[in-house]
């Protein structure tokens, strides 16, 4: 166990470094001179240069990579140009939007998709499973954006439940925040439910084909008992595996849907921060974005051979 | 699986077998008439459309559906219907091309890392790691901040995170395929890695790589629908089912029309598409053939 | 009353029927065998008999088993006597075993469900009955998992599944099949003692006649979804009153003719070898145990020798593992040697370059075990058979269909079948088509990797025919590895032992089996089913 964590310790290490240097290139290379990206065309040179020297461009880049990089090791994102605060500061107000937001989410799909996908594999062949899967091949399709501005127009506009979009804040309590966002979190959860119990019920299909069930049956224990102690467990690495692709997916809708509701979240954050060229934030949050999504991708890793004892003992 | 149930004589099937298969499956057919349905429109809207997208008659602003305007007007009064019947073909042009891309480049590379193994399939796969940690709209999000907003942007952007997505299904099925003993008897043969590639390894991937084609460009449909709406993707006065989204959202409450169908065909596309897909991996893949 | 009787049993599946009127009687105690080649119903009976069928399948007839009709039975009734009152071993151990699961908790869930003990309790009698299998607990702790143990064992827990609730009948579907011949030796001898011991039933499913003869009371041989023959073992076998059970006999026993004289490297003016392989050594880079460990290579071939003859067959037996396999593809030149030298009709193999190993791959090819593997499916049978014809760029499109022609009816098929796809073949046919390729540039020498081993007997025998008459035909010599050792015996001029990456014993193929020297040799060959062997000792 510890050798194969050390392993995928190292691979998490060597893709999160890749990254680091993936946007440092595309945002602080490729532009040539970030300051004249910033300011535009028509800034005089002066300006121009007064904006390099505060945001460092006169070091050279290598030397700037790594103070960009232990500068975020130590918690130091740089500073915002157009809000004038550092972008830590921002980031930490925001993510009390986002983070909740891709949790309740991911709950609720979760919620959602696992005894969905269940129901319909434990009744393969069915009218039942015919329909769920009729019907999540619809969920999949539909743009959560537009689910949301459908959302909006029964739940905010026609019967107003809900406000149509804007976030209170957390200080104003707790049931106001929720409400808040109680509309983007189903419509950022629909299609990853429809998805997610997409795979379930194929996955459990899957083991329920295996030579092990076919034991297991010969030993006495009925349809339902097989499904629930030797399918689900060995379905479950799939269900995993997409469950981590989709908290991927998940943080790119929260840019998406944070549009949509008016909420002040990152992906809000980053959006305002490109019409602006806040260069220093973009850079920031794109890495906090990339950066969840490799650590993700990590977690799902240990989760595999929590879940399958083959993982522990030899390499993968 | 037991000697027996292996040697249930293999299902010798003929092209005309396989045609009539083709014609049984329902979702094929359905999904296949969905995209037919959107793929014409946009073809037609090159000679024909019921009203010119460009022009703005104010007068007939937010109309709702009527035997004129069937899907109603927008608030410039120009015709929904029309500017649906445009932005298809940016739809489907932007998610064919990001599909593209991500084949041209994904599948040598799956291929090539399959072929050699070792330190290459390394490399190339811990640069998989980090293109995937690159959702679409993060991508577009960054070229956005450099080059300013634009089509390109959504073709790069997604068509980059369809990179890794390709060399991962073309590497693992090309794995798999190197150690057939087919594989070995061409070794044997005196053929090189780049021959098999081309002769052996992907005939035998092509329908995976279609089933997982038709996937990435349902996908490649809604990316591009929220770049646009974000204002990332196509630029005015292109109409694009992403932005008549945005600009419907400001106005759902008198003219809920605006928001209703663009959004129908961006499900009936992904929908058609998918369907697609999933009848041709039902058609193509011999074991889910035989457990039905 | 017999304990399992089976009359007019009859299983559809969709239009195609697998079983027609099965009967059969098993009595208490007593070993019944059934016989049969690969689609002949014998797993359809036993899963018939567990009402484990597809859901597809349509079942009719009558299984009465302790005088109650299985055939009506309900599900809840069917749950309650499985595990219970019959078990079931499976064939493939590897796959029977959740992967997820400790061995204890696998074999402690049934004797939970039937007996109704605590979680503590049931583990206890699981232990009980591990150890009665072989794997007691101060070796085989109830907390490993599946992938810790071998393939002898994982097939060690499936009995002891099968046996903790002491059925009165067990069923074992082809329980060795996936297993070497000692460790097949050592669960037949378990499988019988458990069965004594505990006086069961055992309804023993095989495609090997000799297994069988060795375990059963009585025998059925079944065919296409009929039972042809029964009856007690001895009479059905010595006697073998229907043709086909004598056909079997036959084949499971065949020697192909040999109009050439067994080639020896000993015997006077010898030539010189055709394959000369010197103090070869293979290695894989083996796991690393920890960060600060060097990994320790796997050498799966430790400095070997030999020599083969032109116009030779060379047989080289081993067990899984031995390294048989990782040897015949550096031959070909597959897998680079880490020492040692390969000469091969005076070329260096080894060291020769891109140009050499052209050279020598025109005249060494290969055929493999798997008749459904070697094939591109997408490609002709033209196509298939002229792929090694690449090595000869001077050939025209023509010429090269011309040899492809005649290489396939060189192996007994036609040349119209050239337009054909790999699938539209039986296994044995799929297998000339395998040499027809291997022959097509007209080799000396064709390396055989288990050519037989997953054909039926009556197969086997025509490709072993085959494989004889070519050589007398075209003076071929063969490199034939196998696990079997009957194959190897009748076939094989000379034969070498390989165990652990080393040839351990080698010799003419008659001195071998008679008077094997090693110890490891006498057990193989001991271990190996024979069907003369079992009638003689009688």
């Amino acid at each position: 166990m510890a050798w194969f964590f050390a392993k995928r310790l190292v691979s998490f290490t060597v893709t999160l470094a890749l990254a680091t240097i993936v946007i440092f290139t595309m945002l602080e290379i490729v532009p040539g001179d970030p300051a004249r990206l910033m300011l535009g065309i028509n800034a005089t040179q002066d300006a121009v240069d007064a904006l390099r020297q505060q945001m460092g461009l006169d070091i050279p880049p290598l030397a700037r990579y790594f103070a960009w990089v232990s500068g975020m090791l130590t918690g130091d994102f740089g500073r915002s140009y157009t809000y004038s605060v550092p972008v830590a500061e921002l980031i930490g107000d925001r993510l009390w939007v986002s983070l909740p937001l891709a949790m309740i989410s991911l709950a609720l799909s979760t919620l959602v998709a696992l005894p969905v996908g269940i129901a319909a594999a434990s009744r393969r062949g069915s009218a039942a499973d015919t329909g769920i899967m009729a019907s999540t091949q619809l969920g999949v399709a539909i743009p959560n954006f537009w689910f949301a501005i459908l959302l909006v127009y029964v739940f905010a506009v026609t019967l107003r439940w809900v406000p149509a979009g804007g976030f209170p804040g957390w200080d104003k309590g707790l049931m106001p925040g929720l409400t808040a966002l109680i509309l983007p979190s189903i419509a950022l959860a629909l299609p990853q439910a429809a998805i997610l119990s997409r795979v379930t019920r194929s996955a459990l299909v899957e083991a329920l084909g295996e030579d092990y069930i076919r034991t297991a049956r010969a030993k006495g224990l009925g349809r339902r008992a097989v499904l629930w102690r030797h399918a689900l467990r060995n379905a479950l690495i799939p269900v995993v595996t997409i469950m981590g692709l989709q908290f991927a997916f998940l943080l790119a809708g929260t840019i998406i849907i944070e549009n949509v509701f008016y909420l002040p979240g990152l992906g809000r954050l980053v959006f305002q921060a490109i019409t602006q060229n806040d260069l220093p934030v973009v850079q920031n949050v794109v890495m906090l974005l990339v950066a969840t999504v490799i650590i993700i991708n990590f977690l799902v890793d240990i989760a595999y051979a929590l879940i399958d004892p083959r993982l522990r003992k030899r390499e993968a | 699986m037991s000697l027996e149930a292996g040697s249930v004589p293999d299902h010798v099937e003929t092209w005309a077998d396989f045609r009539s298969r083709a014609m049984r499956s329902r979702s094929l057919l359905v999904g296949t008439i969905l995209v037919a349905i959107i793929l014409c429109g946009a073809l037609a809207s090159f000679i024909w459309t019921p009203f010119d997208v460009t022009q703005l008659i104010i007068a007939d602003r937010l109309k709702p559906p009527s035997s004129t305007h069937w899907f109603g007007t927008d608030h410039f009064g120009r015709d929904i219907f029309s500017m649906i019947m445009v932005g298809a073909r940016n739809s489907i042009a932007v998610a064919f091309v990001a599909v593209g891309i991500g084949m041209a480049i994904g599948v040598p590379l799956g291929t090539w890392a399959a072929a050699r193994r070792g330190i290459v399939d390394d490399i190339l796969m811990r640069f998989n790691d980090v293109v995937f940690a690159f959702p679409a709209v993060v991508s577009a999000v960054m070229i956005t901040a450099i080059f300013g907003p634009g089509q390109f942007n959504a073709i790069i952007a997604i068509g980059i995170f369809n990179i890794p997505v390709f060399a991962r299904v073309a590497r693992g099925a090309a794995l798999s395929l190197w150690s057939r003993e087919f594989i070995m008897a061409a070794q044997v043969s005196g053929k090189n890695a780049a021959r098999i590639t081309f002769e052996h390894i992907i005939p035998n991937i092509a329908n995976l790589l279609m089933v997982q084609g038709t996937i990435q460009f349902s996908l490649g449909i809604l990316a591009e629908a929220g770049l646009s709406y974000l204002g990332l993707g196509t630029q005015p006065p292109w109409p694009s089912w992403g932005r008549m989204l945005n600009e419907a959202q400001t106005m759902v409450a008198f003219a809920p029309h605006m928001a209703v169908f663009p959004g129908l065909a961006i499900v009936i596309t992904v929908l058609g598409l998918n369907l697609m897909g999933d009848g041709l991996r039902d058609l193509l893949d011999p074991r889910l053939r035989r457990e039905r | 009353m017999a304990l399992l009787e089976i009359s007019g049993l009859t299983v559809t599946i969709g239009a195609s029927s697998v079983l027609t009127d099965v009967g059969l009687t098993l009595e208490r105690g007593q070993i019944m065998g059934l016989v049969g080649e690969s689609g002949s119903g014998k797993s359809m009976t036993a899963l018939s008999t567990m009402r484990l069928l597809p859901e597809a399948a349509r079942l009719s007839g009558s299984i009465r088993f302790d005088g109650e009709e299985l055939v009506e039975a309900s599900e809840k009734r069917m749950c309650e006597l499985r595990g219970d009152d019959i078990g079931m071993v499976f064939q493939e151990p590897m796959t029977a075993l959740n992967p997820l699961k400790t061995i204890g908790e696998q074999v402690a869930e049934g004797i939970r469900l039937h007996a109704g003990l605590s979680p503590r309790q049931a583990l206890e009698r699981a232990a009980e009955t591990l150890a009665d299998v072989g794997l007691p607990q101060s070796q085989f702790a109830l907390s490993r998992y599946p992938h810790e143990l071998s393939g002898g064992q994982r097939q060690r827990v499936g009995i002891a599944i099968a046996c903790s609730m002491n059925p009165k009948l067990l069923i074992a579907d082809e329980p060795t099949t996936a297993l070497d011949v000692t460790i097949q030796a050592k669960i037949l001898d378990l499988l019988k003692s458990l069965v004594q011991s505990r006086n069961m039933a055992l309804l023993f499913i095989s495609h090997d006649l000799a297994v069988v003869a060795g375990m059963a009371d009585t025998i059925a041989v079944m065919r296409q979804g009929k039972i042809l023959d029964t009856g007690p073992a001895h009479d059905l076998l010595r006697q073998r009153r229907h043709t086909y059970t004598a056909r079997l006999a036959e084949a499971s026993a065949h020697v192909p003719k040999k109009l050439t004289p067994p080639v020896f490297s000993d015997a006077p003016g010898a030539p010189d070898p055709l394959l000369a392989v010197r103090s070869l050594v293979c290695q894989y880079p083996g796991h690393r145990k920890g960060l600060f460990h060097k990994p320790e290579p796997f050498i799966a071939v430790n400095s070997i020798s030999f020599d083969v003859l032109p116009s030779q067959i060379m047989g080289l037996v081993g067990e899984s593992g031995c390294g048989k396999s990782t040897l015949a593809r550096t031959l070909l030149g597959l897998h680079k040697p880490s020492s040692g030298s390969i000469d091969f009709d005076h070329i260096d193999i080894v060291n020769g370059g891109m140009q050499a190993l052209r050279e020598a791959r025109r005249e060494m090819q290969i055929v493999f075990q798997d008749p459904y593997g070697s094939f591109n499916p997408r490609h002709r049978v033209a196509r298939l058979v002229a792929e090694p014809l690449h090595l000869r760029p001077e050939l025209s499109k023509t010429d090269k269909r011309d040899r492809a022609a005649a290489a396939l009816e060189a192996v007994g098929l036609k040349a119209s079948d050239l337009g054909k796809y790999a699938h539209e073949f039986s296994g044995g046919q799929r297998q000339r088509i395998a040499i027809a390729r291997a022959l097509v540039n007209q080799p000396k020498l064709i390396i055989a990797d288990e050519p037989v081993s997953a054909l039926d007997v009556s197969i086997r025998a025509q490709v072993l025919d085959l494989l004889s008459e070519l050589r007398d035909r075209l003076g071929l010599a063969y490199l034939f590895i196998s696990h079997d050792l009957s194959v190897v015996r009748a076939l094989c001029d000379e034969v070498m032992v390989m165990r652990n990456g080393e040839i351990i014993e080698r010799g003419k193929a008659d001195d071998i089996f008679n008077a094997p020297v090693r110890k490891y040799t006498r057990r193989l060959v001991n271990a190996a089913p024979d069907l003369q062997r079992v009638l003689a000792e009688e």
